[in-house]
This record gives C-alpha cells, structure tokens and sequence, in this order.
C-alpha cells in the first residue's frame, strides 16, 4: 500500500509540469464511461490540469440578472470537479445551440435534457449510473437508506455554495410543504409515506426509506425533477426560515412569503414552467435591483436569461461543476436559442433550412423522406434510431357486454387475432419497412436483454390458417353462413375499433382491422380524439384497445403499473378496469381477476425490491416477460424506428442509442462536451 | 384604507357612474334612454356570455388538472392518477362550477382582474399582457386592409355590373367606338380579375395560404418570415445612442404583412362582395332615377345617391367583422408561429383545458364586438335620422 502512494507520489512531483494527455474517444474513462474525477485523472495519468474557461464567459455572466462580477475560475469550480473525457476531441467554446420548442410547456424536454443534470445519470450504455452533481453514493445492506457524496465547493450559477442542505430543504420544506405542492407525486414517497431526508454534512445527504427501493437511484438518473433548489434564496421567502418572510416578500409586492417561494420555484420540478422572466418581467427586475437573484439559480449548464412566450434565451452556467480531459471548463456552448413552432411542417421546413442544431422530439416518421433528401442543403445529417414502446393492442377483458368478455377472456381468441395481424405489411406501409415485428412482452425489449428472442417473436407471425383453426376452437364460428364468425350463442360479432393518432396510427389500425375482417371477424374503424378515446377506455365503453406501450427496464424496476390491472394510466391502454375496482375495494365491487394476475402482482412486488443487472432481477423478469407474452393480454405489432436530427457543425455529438423520453432524451450522452464547429 | 378599498373595486364605480350618468340624462332625454337601454344590455350581454364560456369549458372531458397533464404526458413521461389529483387540488378545481365563475367575475367586475390561469401559473392580465392588443391590432390591420380594398373596387365592381364589354353604339364614330371598347374592356378585365382572386380568397384556407407562402421562402432559401422580428432584431431596442433604429421597423414591416394579409385576403374577398351587393342594390332604387332625372349624373350621382347609402350598413357590421377575422386568426397564428392572444386560445382550449385564460380571451373578443356594436348603434342613432326615427319610435 505503502508503496503505491510513494510512487503515485513520485509519479505525480516527477511530471509536476507536464501537462495532461489529450484523453478523448469513446473508450476513454475512469472508474465509470467517458468520467474521471479530478484526482482520479492525475492520479492516472501522473499530470495536473491546467484548468481554463470561457473566454467570453464574463460577457455571458453580465447577462444573468442578479450575479456579481466572477471569481477566478478555481473560486467557482469545485474542488473535485468532475472532468468529462469528451466522445470525439476537445472542443471549441462558442456558438449558438439553436432549437424548436412547441410552446413554453409543451414540446421541450429535448433542449431541457441538453443543460439537465442530477445527482446522477445513466451512461450511453443506458444501464450503468454514473456520477454527476453527487460524486459517489452507498445504500445500505438492505437499499432503505441512501447516501450522497456531494462536491466540496459546488457553487450554484449565482456563486452561492450548493450543500446538501439544498436537496434536504427541496424536499422537506418544498415538497413536503402543503402551501407549496399540495400532494407529493407518488415517486418521491416510500410505500405512500415520506422519506426521510437529511443532510449528515455539508456533502452528504441521506434518504431512508420505509421499504427497499433500489430503483430509487436509477429514478434520480431518469428523472427530469432535480432534487435541489437554492435554500440561500428561497429560505429568505420561507416562514419556516425566516420569521419576516411575509414582511419581506410584501415589500417586494408579494401577497406573502410562500407566493415569492412559488414565484421563483413554480410549483413543479419541471424545468420548463414559466421562470419569473416570463411570469412577471417587472417584478423579476424590481427583485434584482433589491439584491435578489432575476431567476432562481441553477446547477444546470446553460441558465434562462430571457423568456417570452416566443421563446427561451439561455446562456451557459460559468459556476457549471464540469471540466474536460485538457481542464476547459464546460459547457463549450455559449448560447441555447429556443423558439417555439407550433405547426409541425414549419418545423420541418426549418429543418430543411438547416436553421436549427439538433431536434429528436416531435420529429417524426413521415417526415424522414423529405428531410433526408435536403440532407446537403441544410447541412445535416438524420439518424433513425428504435423508439421505446410500440403501438399495441388489447381486448377489452372485463367488457361491458358478458358475452363479448368471456370471448375476450378466451387465449385462444387473444392468440387467433394476434395471428391474425400482418405485421410485415404494417412495417411496411406504416413505417417503411424499417422496423421490427415485436410481441408486447411489458418490457421494452431493446433495454432489456434478458428478453428473449423466442419471446419476442411468439405469436406474431402472420398465419390466417392458424387464426381460424384457433377462432373456432374458442367457438367464434360462422352460425348463419354469411361469411362472418358470431358469437358462441349465434348472435352477431362485431367489433368497433375506436383510436386516437396518439396512440395508434390510422395506416396500423386499418391494416389490423382489414387482417381481422378477412379471418371472419368483421371489424369497424373509427377515429376520435384522444380525449374520447381516453374518457371511453376509462369509463370501460371500448372493447378494443390501442395506444403506444412499452417501458424501459429502468422505468419497471421502480413502476410495474403496466403490469397489473388496468395496465396503464388514464393515458394509455388501460384493460380490465372492473379487475382493477375489485382489487382496489378488496372485492366488494368489480370482477375477480384470473389467478394469473394474482401471480403477476407477486413478481411485481419481488421485482422492485432487486438490483436490476443482478442475476436474481433478471430471472424474475424474464419470468414477468413469460407471463406477459403467456397471458397476451396485450398485443404487439411493430417496433418502429424515429428520426433524430442533428447539424453537422456539431462536435462531440453521439447518436442516442433510443429515441425516446425514457432515459430523459439526449441527457445520457453527455451534451455539456458537445460544441459547434465554426464554418 | 380607502385608496386600496377603491383600487380594488375601481372597475365597479366606473361601471356604475357610467350608468348613472346615462340614467340621469335619460330622463330628459329620449337618446339617452336609448343608450341607456343599450349599455345595460350589453353589460348584460357580456354576463352571459362568460357564463356560456365558463359552462361550456366545463362540458369538454376532462380538466385542467387532467388536460394540463396530459399535455405535460406528450413528453414521454410516467404519469399516475395520483399525478393527476395532485394537479387538480393546486388549480383548485375542486371546488364547484357556480364558486368558481362567481368569483371570476366578481374580480372581473370589481377591478379588471381576469383570473388566475391554471396551467400558465400566472395571472391572467399577465399572461395576456399585450397580446391580446397585439391580436387586436392584428385584426384591426387586417379589418383596414379589407376596407381599403374592399370599398372602392365593390364600388367600381357595382358600377361595372351592366357595362357592356364593346360600344356599340351606331351614333359614336367607329374610332371613339373602338377607343371605348378598348377602354371598357380594360375596366371589365379588372373587374373580373379582381373578382376572381376574390373568390379565391374565399376558397382557399387562411392556414394553407399562410403554409404556401412560407414555403415559397423555404425554396428560395430565404430566411421564413415566422413570428414578429429575425433573430438578429428580436432584441434590440426601438432606440439606441443613434436615434431610432429604423433596421427594426424594416424587419417588423417584413413580418407583418404575411398575417395581416393572410387574415386580409379573406375579409377582403367577402366585403367586396357585400360592397358589390349592396351598392347594386341601392342602385336599382327609385331614388336614384329621381336623381337621374333631376340632371345628376357620373360621380356626384354615385357617390351621393347608393354610394352613401350603402356605407351604413357596412359601418353597422364592423363589430362582426372584427369578429369574423378573429375567428381566422387562430390557426393562422400557429403556422406563423405568433404568440397573440389566438394562439393562446388555441392552447387554452385544445390543449390544457384552462378555463380562466380561455374564457378571459372569449370575454374580450365578446367585449371589443359588444363595444364596437353598441358605439356603431349609438353613433348611427345619433347622426341617421332614418335609424334615429326607427329606434326612438
């Protein structure tokens, strides 16, 4: 031991002045992919960083309402900044990251993920957590109590210090205060009752738990709720902080403490509701000329300067915590420019134009033709990536009409009509034979690897034969000869298809309805809105059902609601509403659900309380995949693939491995390294 | 303590003098009664018309809660029922119908405050700001545009209505015939033409239009004129160390026109069909060979005879007009990419639902027509005895 400190010693006086190799590419990394902490990498590589910043980032600070002349670069990053060994080279600083947005809610988490950070995150591997504003953390032997290292000398983007009191003041006086979130949403509880949130020390924080939740890390690395807020300046407008809050924020013209709480902190852990830039500009200007900061501060790496209901202006956080391999301060990105669009061909057009940097969200399928042949035009390049969760199918378990449901209830009905579908061709019109006939297994297949490919591919192969040999062993025959099934007791067999665009694309539906009708079971289509589409699922009118389904294994490590009766929220497809009331009244109204489901809860509830990657999560999962395909409650059609759109001026840009919102977008491949080439 | 009483309750005395006032010159005078009776109509009016707004938002599925949820759920992420009640106990909508508009216009009356918007998380008068005046103006814009085009050639259009398109009359020499004819057949060209890019105009959809011309810049690789200003002078001030900044102005005027004539077009082609309409109409009338009769002829004769008479009833549907184009604007908004005050009626009440902003918004559209119609009735009572005799009796 002795001897490897004097050598590392030896190592480090040895090459005092030389400087640190140019560690780049996509091998390169520490104890995690593409990190090193700071002495983690002079350690290794027996070199000290010459650290060095923006050189118009005193430019870029006068711009954030609020903030004091900068320190000195070492003053503003922490002690154990975490350097980011960048995918390609290192960058150039500078530029614009240019944008679309739908409005100021809607449409957003693509740039939202571009400056996001949290305590930690998934790599672009999309199954290891690394460290990000938390440097290391432990759970304890049986995952009820969670500890965080913080930095020493993080500062948030006005200079204040970030401590560990910020994550205990979010939760306990934010969260758990009813005069600012009424009702704490069900992932930051334990077992429906409150964690325990406590800061140790100025570094460590602790979250104890009253039942293991393992997943509670992995949630931290998906979620776009930050678990921080700036307790130096909402602790000013708190009563429980400050005895002459109200008096203070009545000076400043609010009606109390708690409204000037609201005003900076908005109510939601999204990062995209209204700033006080756009809430109330005036207001925003008269805090700032009383000291206080124009906006909240944030830990991100671009902070909002300007707000409208046109648009964002952010510009790049000079406190951010992270360097790369040569000791340049990130984000090399000086600007973020957002503008909203609400008309998808505009988008489109402006894609065309190349007048914008990177887009995935909202970019969609039938629009890869035109954007791909004005590739050179624009200067960009398109990448089409699989998209999590697929359109899928169900009938309606517990419907309305008795007989209809004990048909429905019948396997061999459900297997008849999966059969029955021609996913090939749906892959081919709908999604121009680029993506993948796929069974609805509740996992999405393409992040979790215990999912076989024998499960994958059951019961989806086009087989009409097999669709009527099945059809009439569940005694959904032909009873009058008019070339159509009935129902077992001779009355007439139809099935009106109701869908949203939301959920379904119209091509799919007609293709299933068509495929259906032509095995005997005569099948009507109708499109509604996604609001009566939802309202009719939930008031349990539909007997077919249709809508995108398909989690991320990190998503049903901590969430197996798709798994259990009704099988989703209000806003996807639910099935089997009346197994869902006779479970939550404890039998007293409803319908008793099979076995099976009483099964499936058990493996559920073992689900969520193991480490997902160990050998034990991966058998009881692959054993929830089993059952899911066994039971079919749910079908699966095709796994399609969505355009990701991307400049080609932009540097250190990875193509995401998905295209989805699952893993918070663009957040595991690292955008604070990415930088604009100039022309 | 009396200031704040009356900064909080200012609207109502306005309200209140107003009606006052118009009471007591109302019993003296018969005019007055008659705008008496008009304002109290319109007040009432208005009442109404937000209780219908209100009931109506209520009877969509779903929601703010719901709706402002499922809005954030396009992004991709988890959402529960416990979500979803969360939402709604923040925007206090647990509470009933009756509170809830009670106490919307209340406030409204009180003081001018239109509410609190559930899923902005901001006052309404804030979140509206100056967009509903820059709708306003928008459509005010549009309303000119119309009116400038619309009137003189509806009015030459009528005039052209009988013209032959050659002379032929035997008594003319064969060259003032052939002048004449070369004449007429210019003015019956324009007159065809301008009717039918006016029929176009009523045929094609405001947004395709709106589509069609962006598109046109796409391929021309001309920067797309969406939204107010460019990039380069979305920031900068009106005015700088070197006086007004004239760049500005040039770029503002280079975006304008599209939603101005977009929305334009449209109004455009139907008025000129009214004007047309209506000027032939009057035309036909005794009155009018009277007038010929008595020696009045070529201008004098139109503009004095059907020409002004045909005016009232244009000036009369102002307040539907400004209605009509607003009801265009909306969408129009959305593929230019404005944030007026349509947009957010778009957003309010296809996407989240939020009842207080969308009725807000409907309250004032209903507002400036009630207005508008309420100022045209008194002024054309005042100033025509023909509707003068007819409403005061």
């Amino acid at each position: 031991m002795k001897a490897i400190i004097a050598t590392a010693a030896l190592a480090i006086t040895g090459n005092a002045l030389a400087a640190c190799p140019t560690v780049t590419g996509e091998e390169a990394g520490g104890a995690y992919p593409h990190l090193f902490e700071k002495v983690e990498f002079e350690s290794k590589y027996g070199c000290k960083l010459n650290l060095a910043q923006n050189p118009s980032i005193a430019k870029l600070n006068m711009r954030i309402a609020g903030n004091a002349d900068l320190p000195s670069l070492e003053k503003r990053l922490p002690l154990e900044p975490l350097v980011v060994a960048p995918f390609q080279s290192i960058g150039q600083y500078g530029g614009v990251l240019k944008g679309i947005s739908k409005a100021t809610e809607s449409g957003t988490s693509d740039l939202l993920s571009v400056r996001h950070v949290n305590l930690v995150r998934f790599s672009d591997d999309l199954q290891t957590v690394v460290p990000n504003v938390a440097k290391s953390w432990q759970w304890n032997s049986d995952y009820t109590e969670l500890t965080f290292n913080l930095r020493e000398g993080h500062k948030w983007s006005d200079g204040a210090p970030f401590t560990a009191q910020d994550v205990e003041f979010w939760y306990n006086s934010l969260l758990l205060d009813t005069n600012v979130i009424k009702k704490v949403k069900d992932r930051f509880l334990s077992d429906g009752k409150p964690m325990k949130v406590e800061a140790v020390d100025a570094t460590t924080v602790k979250f104890t738990l009253s039942s293991p939740k393992p997943g509670l890390v992995s949630n931290f690395a998906l979620d776009y709720a930050q678990p921080f807020q700036p307790k130096h300046l909402l602790s000013k407008f708190h009563p429980e902080f400050n005895k002459d809050a109200d008096k203070l924020a009545q000076s400043l013209g609010f009606k109390n403490g708690y409204e000037a709480v609201i005003f900076y902190y908005g109510q939601s852990d999204w990062k995209d509701v209204p700033t006080p830039l756009l809430k109330d500009n005036a207001r925003s200007q008269a805090l700032v000329k009383a000291g206080f900061a124009g906006t909240a501060p944030t830990l991100e790496s671009h902070i909002v300067v300007k707000e409208t209901l046109e648009g964002r202006e952010l510009v790049a956080n000079p406190y951010f915590f992270q360097v790369d391999t040569a000791g340049n301060q990130l984000p090399y990105i000086n600007e973020i420019s957002e503008v909203y669009i609400g008309d998808e061909n505009i988008q489109t057009a402006k894609m065309i134009a190349g007048e914008i940097s990177y887009k995935s969200q909202a970019v969609n399928l039938p629009a890869t033709p035109v954007l791909l042949e004005n590739r050179a035009t624009g200067d960009y390049e398109l990448a089409l990536r699989p998209t999590i969760g697929q359109t899928a199918f169900a009938f309606n378990l517990t419907d309305k009409d008795l007989e209809k449901r004990a048909v429905f209830n019948d396997l061999n009905f459900r297997r008849a009509m999966s059969v029955a579908v021609n996913r090939q061709q749906i892959n081919e019109i709908a999604f121009f034979g680029l993506g993948k006939p796929t069974q609805y297994t509740g996992f999405d297949a393409d992040t979790a690897s215990f999912v076989t490919e024998e499960l994958k591919s059951s019961w989806i192969q086009f087989d009409p034969k097999l669709a009527a040999q099945l059809l009439d062993k569940a005694g959904v025959v032909d009873k009058n000869n008019d070339g159509l099934r009935d129902l077992p007791s001779g009355k007439k067999f139809e099935l009106n298809f109701l869908y949203a665009t939301q959920g379904a694309p119209t091509e799919v539906v007609e293709i299933i309805a068509n495929n259906w009708t032509e095995v005997g079971v005569k099948t009507t289509i109708k499109e509604v809105t996604s609001d009566e589409y939802r309202n009719s699922q939930s008031a349990n009118d539909l007997s077919v059902l249709s809508w995108t389904m398909g989690r991320p294994l990190a998503t049903l490590a901590t969430n197996t609601e798709t798994l259990l009766p009704p099988y989703s929220s209000f806003f996807d497809l639910r099935t089997g509403m009346l197994w869902a009331q006779y479970r939550e009244t404890k039998g007293a109204e409803g319908v008793k659900p099979p076995a099976t489901v009483d099964e499936m809860q058990k493996l559920a509830d073992r689900f969520v309380t193991l480490q997902t990657g160990t050998k034990e999560s991966n058998e009881v999962g692959l054993e929830i995949a089993k059952r899911v395909v066994d039971d079919l409650f749910i079908m699966g059609t095709v796994k399609a693939v969505a355009p990701v759109y991307y400049s080609r001026a932009m540097g250190n840009f990875k193509v995401p491995t998905t295209w989805s919102y699952d893993y918070y977008r663009m957040y595991p491949y690292l955008p604070s390294q990415w930088f604009l080439n100039a022309k | 303590m009396i200031g704040s009483f009356l900064a909080s309750t200012w609207l109502f005395w306005l309200l209140l003098s107003v009606g006052g006032l118009l009471f007591w010159r109302s019993r003296s005078s018969q005019y007055f009664g008659f705008v008496l009776n008009r304002y109290l109509l319109a007040l009432l009016t208005l009442l109404l018309v937000s209780a219908i707004v209100f009931s109506l938002m209520e009877v969509l599925p779903g929601d703010c809660a719901e709706k402002y949820i499922a809005y954030k759920n396009t992004q991709g992420e988890t959402i529960t029922q416990a979500d979803i009640d969360a939402e709604r106990v923040r925007m206090g909508l647990d509470k009933p119908l009756v509170h809830r508009w009670a106490s919307w216009i209340t406030d409204l009356t009180l003081r001018g405050d239109l509410g609190f918007s559930c899923a902005k998380r901001q006052s309404v008068n804030v979140a509206l700001g100056n967009r509903f005046w820059m709708s306003f103006a928008f459509c005010i814009g549009g309303l000119v545009f119309a009116y400038l085009i619309a009137v003189p050639f509806g009015i030459f259009s009528a005039f052209m209505i009988n013209k032959p398109w050659t002379d032929r009359n035997p008594q003319h020499s064969s060259a003032k015939r052939l002048l004449n004819t070369v004449w007429l057949f210019v003015q019956k060209a324009i007159d065809l033409k301008l009717r039918i890019i006016s029929y176009l105009g009523l045929a094609l959809p405001n947004f395709l239009l709106a589509l069609s011309i962006i598109l046109i810049y796409v391929f021309a690789g001309e920067s797309t004129p969406t939204g107010l200003f460019s990039d380069q002078w979305r920031d900068q001030p009106w005015f700088n160390e070197s006086g007004f900044q004239y760049g500005k102005l040039d770029d503002f005027i280079a975006h304008i026109w599209l939603p101005i004539f977009v929305i334009g077009w449209s109004a455009t082609a139907l008025q000129l069909q009214t004007v047309r309409a209506l000027v032939v109409d009057e035309t036909n009338k005794l009155y009018v060979d009277a007038a010929k009769a008595r020696g009045v002829s070529g201008v004098a004769l139109w503009a004095g005879y059907p020409v002004r008479h045909s005016i009232n009833p244009l000036f009369n549907s102002v307040g539907f007009d400004f209605q009509r184009v607003y009801n265009d604007l909306p969408i129009v908004a959305v593929v230019i990419g404005l944030t007026d005050s349509a947009s957010l009626l778009i957003e309010a009440l296809a996407m989240t639902n939020d009842q207080e902003l969308a009725a807000a918004i409907l309250f004032l559209v209903a507002l400036v027509v009630i207005s508008m119609n309420f100022v045209t009735d008194i002024v054309l009572a005042a100033i025509d005895p023909r509707v003068r005799r007819s409403v005061l009796g």
